[in-house]
């Protein structure tokens, strides 16, 4: 553990040196990426100037639903940024790197990496909207909010890194799945609304194949509300690290398969 | 004098051939139209559903049901936000970080000019491949209304080309934000931000309140989305149809110009980085 500690430490100091030479790049990253998440809070805004409340859902519920989601995808975009970068190393070979040094092959291209700083200017933001919607709503809120809420970010943290990685051991059986990726990240914003709106079907598959409806909706609907969504609400915490053991069960496999490229 | 038409059509057929070329490119990634349009797809069930609740959870509004839903259903077909749409960006920015800029330097063509007919030609693949097939299937699966007359769908045609040289000078300003940035991935995002919101592909801009509607009319980025769909669904009729394609094309040319002041500048840090 303390062996990963220090390696982690070491590999964040080389990312930071690499970046500082790109002082002027990484403030205009940070703007770009705060205008981002900016526009889409505004579009929440924007809708909530048409109506009062969403299919009776408030404002308030609906940012905090997008605060747990913008929080808990962001983390892992910005801590576990790793899915997305294994088909490189697939295709180029440099898994053959990886394979041969001692630490485990993920932490090792997290560590290449090092933590990727404008999604955590992301994810400060949704920190943000979740006190704003705390607050704007604190009658409601139950005792346990205060353990529970810093569990389903975890949890949610969890749920965005093993759907991406399960993706990305694709590209172990088929040779690019870059797209697919991307598409199946996509969907990550469906769980930005409440999946009531939402017909059956698509309901079905955001709460139980890629399940983007635990990271925000549920947690705060069950906060919230309770009852009706007790089931979800308690699973949703636990969601994230059933998954993980299921990617890494996933990843285990897949690497078994890889043959280098040959080059 | 025949000098001058010779140069002029070596030239397009220069460009022609580029063209050609970044429509092959293009079909290297079938699989990846087909991911497109299932995204394409996606985003617009999502729309569908968010537009649905918002309009019967509202008490009045200033479209049609009807309008709204083919407003952004169209607008997810034609999206200038989609992901594989960052391509060309990430070409540029890639190109420049890591050097490969100067191999298209020392070719015997202007740059913006290469990268245009790139752009041009994977539009063109991205309309056939992508759009088309999407907006047929939303047609059937959500219904949507066809053009709200013959000038409206001309003019949305019109439109659209009008928009590519609006997001052409956005990716082209995203892109040389290379030279001073790691990644321009991160940058893909305010580019997205500003389709989607500022330009009013996820909403018709028509639904923003008051004092803000004055505010993103007067600026460019509606053309990129909002005009091409307002024509469609009948927002922007009869004159005003051309005028605004017109305001669109001047912001367009306008745009074109300053970024090539913006890439003649930056042409400069290469020489002293060296590539």
């Amino acid at each position: 553990m303390l062996y990963y500690a220090d390696l982690y430490v070491a590999y964040f100091r080389f990312a930071l040196k690499s970046r500082a030479q790109y002082r002027v790049g990484f403030a205009i990253t940070l703007v770009c990426s705060i205008v981002g998440t900016s526009a889409q809070l505004a579009f929440l805004t924007l809708i909530f100037a048409n109506v009062r409340q969403l299919e009776g859902w408030s404002f308030d519920e609906m940012l905090l639903t997008w605060g747990l989601m913008v929080t808990a995808t962001h983390l892992a975009n910005s801590l576990l940024d790793i899915p997305h970068r294994i088909s490189g190393y697939v295709q180029s070979g440099a898994m053959d790197r990886l394979l041969v040094r001692p630490p485990a092959p993920l932490f090792q291209i997290a560590g290449e990496y090092g933590i990727t700083l404008q999604a955590l200017s992301r994810v400060l933001i949704g920190v943000a909207a979740i006190f704003a919607a705390l607050a704007a709503l604190q009658d409601r809120l139950p005792w346990w909010a205060i353990l529970y809420l810093p569990l389903t970010i975890i949890s949610g943290m969890l749920i965005m890194f093993s759907v991406q990685l399960i993706l990305a051991c694709l590209t172990f059986w088929f040779v690019n799945t870059f797209s697919l990726m991307q598409t199946i990240g996509w969907m990550n914003q469906f769980g930005q609304y409440p999946v009531t709106i939402l017909a059956l079907p698509l309901r079905f598959l955001l709460t139980w194949v890629v399940p983007y409806a635990m990271m925000g909706f549920y947690p705060a609907a069950f906060l919230l509300r309770g009852g009706e969504y007790r089931l979800h609400g308690l699973l949703a915490p636990l969601m994230g690290f059933l998954l993980l053991g299921l990617s890494l069960l996933v990843w285990r496999v897949s690497v078994r398969r890889y043959q280098s490229t040959g080059s | 004098m025949a000098k001058p038409m010779s140069r002029i059509r070596e030239g397009l057929n220069r460009h022609l051939g580029i063209i050609t070329a970044a429509i092959k490119q293009e079909m290297a990634y079938r699989f990846n139209f087909f991911t497109s349009i299932v995204g394409a797809l996606l985003t617009m069930a999502l729309l569908y559903y968010l537009w649905s609740a918002i309009y019967h959870s509202a008490t009045s509004m200033e479209m049609s049901y009807q309008a709204l839903i083919t407003y952004v259903c169209l607008g997810q077909a034609f999206s200038f936000a989609r992901p594989g749409q960052r391509r060309i960006l990430v070409r540029i920015g890639y190109g420049i970080r890591r050097g490969d800029v100067v191999l298209d330097l020392i070719r015997p063509t202007d740059y913006q000019l290469l990268t245009f007919s790139e752009t041009f030609g994977a539009y063109l693949m991205e309309i056939a491949m992508v759009s088309l097939p999407s907006y047929l299937l939303a047609l059937l699966v959500f219904g949507i209304d066809p053009p709200a007359s013959l000038e409206a769908a001309l003019g949305f045609i019109v439109s659209l080309m009008g928009a590519l040289f609006l997001v052409f000078s956005l990716d082209f300003l995203v892109g040389l934000m290379g030279f001073w940035t790691f990644s321009v991935w991160g940058l893909g995002y305010a580019k997205i931000a500003v389709i989607d919101t500022l330009a009013g592909t996820i909403i018709p801009l028509t639904l923003f309140p008051d004092w803000l509607r004055r505010i993103v009319l007067a600026l460019p980025f509606k053309g990129m989305a909002y005009t091409p769909l307002a024509i469609y669904v009948g927002e922007i009729e009869g004159s005003a149809i051309w005028t605004s394609i017109l305001g669109q094309f001047a912001w367009g040319i306008g745009l074109v110009l300053l970024t090539r002041l913006l890439w003649l500048r930056a042409r400069r840090r290469i020489e002293i980085q060296g590539g």
